[in-house]
């Protein structure tokens, strides 16, 4: 089930909250925690039923294992059980990657027909799960309760697409939610913010989403400017769907009084590429440098093997993102530019913030552009048409805006509009909040009743959308 | 203002709008999701006829045991008109021929085997062309979807063609919808609105027709349908174009002549208006340069229908 659908916001949503509620009032507090347990198994098999035994596989064997390494610290089971969980998500997410790259070596070795589908939210279940059993295996954990331990990994706001959440910050919510009753600041804030990321998803990244696909798939027809508008629609698509998709998660979570992690702050506005990272998936930076880094060596190694965990880490990333090289070698940019940074500090060099925040902001906007490509070809064709200029160069499809697909423009006019388009993608970075910012200044009074109201009309209202045929009027 | 209040002023204010929209969107019903009939829903606009003939066949309490396909020259006929059977009218505008088989299976889901289907043919049917339409699966599966006749209810979309039907009323030159699923089009007159340049048209068929290729699933489109009806009786009918002028030309004339071979194949019954007849050379007869008036369409099933009864099923 989708947060930007009906079913959810309609009947999911109030009807998961309201029993909670009721439950939580008569005291039944572990009635309540199975509640949000079985409505969060509902919200997954939603999307398809046959992948819930793999998530309650994957609940179970992590939570006896992780028990038993709390009680017994043994390093061939905890080798067993990590390399359970990147079996897991090896075979799911991996397999037809790599039996793709080895058929083209030895074509007849395997039978590459068999398409493995990716089952939802696996990536980020087994992220999860992985720290935990980290944890229990350096003690830093005590025995943990099932019911707790399950909610931690399946609670259905943050299952789908993070934030990845850590059980350290969810596991004692949980054991504290008999002190909690209906809180209706932060039921309130909940909707205020899930109303922000289901207009930033619905109405924002939907739209440029429309814009992207069409430019993506015609890529070879794009113009210098087509090519402009085309990488920086994905780069705010990408920023608008995913920390829309997080603002949806969070709102929902507080709304049962459980706070989970912020994911994004402003991440266009960093000034370098370290920076990025610290604003951008802040929940997935945190893990890779908790369990990947840190346990590589972190800074506390030489020079050139700070340098390797860095790129080792960013190469994690990227391959963590998708099953391609496109996203290896996005990895790669990330990891190349985190190391040019970390040598360019050594020399304490300044350079003017604006000029800091227009490389890095670009360097980004390219480096979206392997991330969203099927492949190499398609990258670097986009890539030729942004600096070189060739051909016709100001505008050739005019015949598709969707906002106005039924209006044709002359080539000025054409041209007028997407640079105020490309202009409108370097002044939003700007200006936009995100949730933790936007949370200190909600305040309860009519501005922000009526701007509520538009972010839940707009996008509500437009979940359904009827197509006109072109041909109808004959 | 303290929090409770302000939540519960907020979610009150929301519900009432969106419920005005559903109250709106459910009298006007412009995705034709009922039977519903009322004051303001009586003029509908076909802006998309395949979703809207889809849905109303999905979820109209009503029984046709006989369907009826075409492009938009046929949505003109109306389905009352044939007296021998509950003829449900699925042409759509611009429908293929390829189509036809997706949309026959999907009348048989819902209404059972058909007892005659009715295949209205023109020339642009036999022609190859390029396909820029969604397959009839899309808007199958969006009327099977769950809770798609409420989701609708709740929309903008919907509630801008509410709008629009509801103004249609106060026009007096539209083409319109019933509820009874008939289509018609209110003071349109060919003369007046149509005007022919007789030769830059001969010069536009002629370059037309010189570029045109018969369409190579013709045949095994038409052979589809008769395999998955065996039990069906299959008319089809060649439908009048105005002044078919393909017949001039040697490329054309010889694929108008495989079109009509190839359905005669499948066929149980043909009828062919298509030629130079006192339907096709009066403009009187037509909206436009293509689309007939309604009292040709029922001309036409008033001159079918006695040999339609003659042929036993």
């Amino acid at each position: 089930m989708l947060f930007n659908s009906i079913e959810y916001i309609f009947l999911f949503l109030p009807i998961t909250l309201i029993l909670y509620y009721i439950l939580l009032k008569k005291k039944l507090v572990l009635a309540s925690k199975i509640l949000l347990i079985f409505s969060s198994l509902f919200f997954y098999s939603y999307w398809d039923v046959k992948y819930i035994p793999i998530l309650l596989s994957s609940i179970l064997v992590n939570y006896f294992f992780g028990n038993y390494l709390i009680r017994k610290k043994s390093k061939i089971t905890f080798t067993i059980i990590i390399l359970f969980n990147i079996s897991l998500l090896g075979y799911f997410k991996y397999y037809n990657f790599f039996l793709d790259n080895i058929a083209l070596f030895y074509p007849n070795l395997f039978d590459n027909s068999v398409i493995i589908i990716l089952p939802l939210a696996i990536s980020f279940f087994t992220f999860q799960q992985i720290a935990y059993i980290a944890d229990c295996y350096y003690g830093k954990l005590k025995d943990q309760d099932f019911i707790n331990y399950a909610l931690f990994v399946s609670f259905f706001p943050q299952l789908i697409a993070g934030p990845i959440v850590h059980h350290g910050q969810m596991i004692p919510q949980f054991y504290g939610l008999r002190t909690k009753i209906i809180n209706y600041k932060n039921i309130t804030l909940g909707l205020f913010i899930f109303s922000v990321g289901l207009f930033k998803k619905v109405v924002i990244a939907d739209y440029l989403s429309e814009i992207v696909n069409f430019s993506y798939q015609n890529y070879q027809d794009l113009s210098f400017f087509d090519s402009w508008k085309t990488s920086l629609s994905y780069t705010f698509q990408l920023y608008f769907d995913f920390s829309g998709y997080t603002d949806m998660a969070i709102g929902a979570a507080l709304m049962f009084n459980i706070k989970l992690p912020f994911n994004f702050n402003s991440p266009y506005k960093a000034i370098n590429i370290a920076d990025f990272w610290n604003r951008w998936h802040m929940t997935l930076s945190k893990f890779l440098k908790d369990y990947i880094y840190i346990p590589l060596g972190g800074n506390r190694v030489g020079n050139i093997k700070i340098y390797r965990n860095l790129m080792i880490v960013f190469l994690i990333s990227g391959f963590w993102h998708g099953a391609g090289w496109t996203f290896v070698f996005w990895g790669f940019l990330h990891g190349l530019a985190i190391c040019i940074h970390k040598f360019w500090q050594k020399f304490d060099i300044k350079i003017n913030y604006l000029l800091a925040w227009f490389l890095t902001f670009n360097f980004i906007n390219i480096s979206w552009i392997f991330f969203r490509s099927d492949n190499f070809m398609q990258a670097i064709v986009i890539l030729e048409k942004m600096f070189f200029l060739s051909g016709d160069n100001f505008g050739i499809y005019d015949h598709y805006l969707t906002f106005m697909q039924f209006i044709r423009f002359n080539r000025i006019e054409y041209l007028i509009l997407i640079l105020s388009l490309i202009a409108l993608y370097y002044i939003v970075p700007i200006i936009t909040k995100d949730a933790e910012k936007l949370m200190k200044i909600f305040k309860t009074n009519r501005k922000f009743y009526f701007i509520t109201l538009i972010l839940l009309l707009v996008p509500l209202l437009s979940f359904h959308q009827t197509g006109e045929f072109l041909y109808f009027n004959f | 203002m303290p929090y409770k209040d302000w939540f519960y002023k907020t979610l009150t204010t929301l519900s009432i709008i969106l419920l005005l929209v559903i109250a709106v969107n459910y009298l006007n019903d412009p995705l034709w999701v009922s039977d519903r009939v009322n004051f303001l829903n009586k003029e509908q606009q076909g802006f998309n006829e395949r979703q809207q003939k889809t849905n109303k066949l999905f979820f109209t309490e009503k029984k046709y045991d006989s369907v009826m396909l075409g492009n938009s020259k046929v949505t003109y006929i109306n389905q009352n008109h044939f007296k021998n059977a509950k003829l449900f009218n699925y042409a759509l505008s611009d429908m293929r021929v390829f189509e036809f088989d997706d949309y026959i299976n999907f009348f048989k889901e819902k209404m059972g085997q058909a007892k005659y289907i009715i295949l209205g043919i023109d020339f642009s049917s036999c022609l190859e062309r390029e396909v820029k339409i969604q397959k009839p699966e899309f808007y199958i599966q969006n009327s099977k979807s769950n809770f798609y006749q409420y989701k609708q209810l709740l929309s903008y979309d919907t509630l801008l063609y509410s709008f629009r039907n509801f103004l249609k009323i106060f026009s007096s030159k539209k083409t319109i919808y019933d509820r009874n699923n008939v289509k018609i089009k209110q003071n349109y007159k060919m003369i007046d609105d149509f005007e022919i340049d007789l030769k830059e048209w001969e010069e536009d068929a002629k370059k037309d027709y010189q570029l045109a290729k018969y369409n190579k699933n013709f045949e095994k489109n038409f052979s589809k349908i008769r395999l998955n009806n065996p039990k069906s009786k299959i008319i089809t009918i060649f439908l009048p174009d105005f002044m078919p002028k393909f017949l001039f030309y040697d490329k054309s004339k010889a694929i108008y002549n495989s079109c009509v071979k190839d359905a005669e194949k499948y066929s149980d019954l043909v009828f062919n208006f298509m030629k130079f007849n006192k339907i096709t050379i009066d403009p009187n007869n037509y909206y436009d340069g293509s689309h007939f008036k309604p009292e040709i369409g029922k001309w036409i099933m008033d001159s079918v229908i006695p040999y339609i009864i003659k042929k036993p099923l």
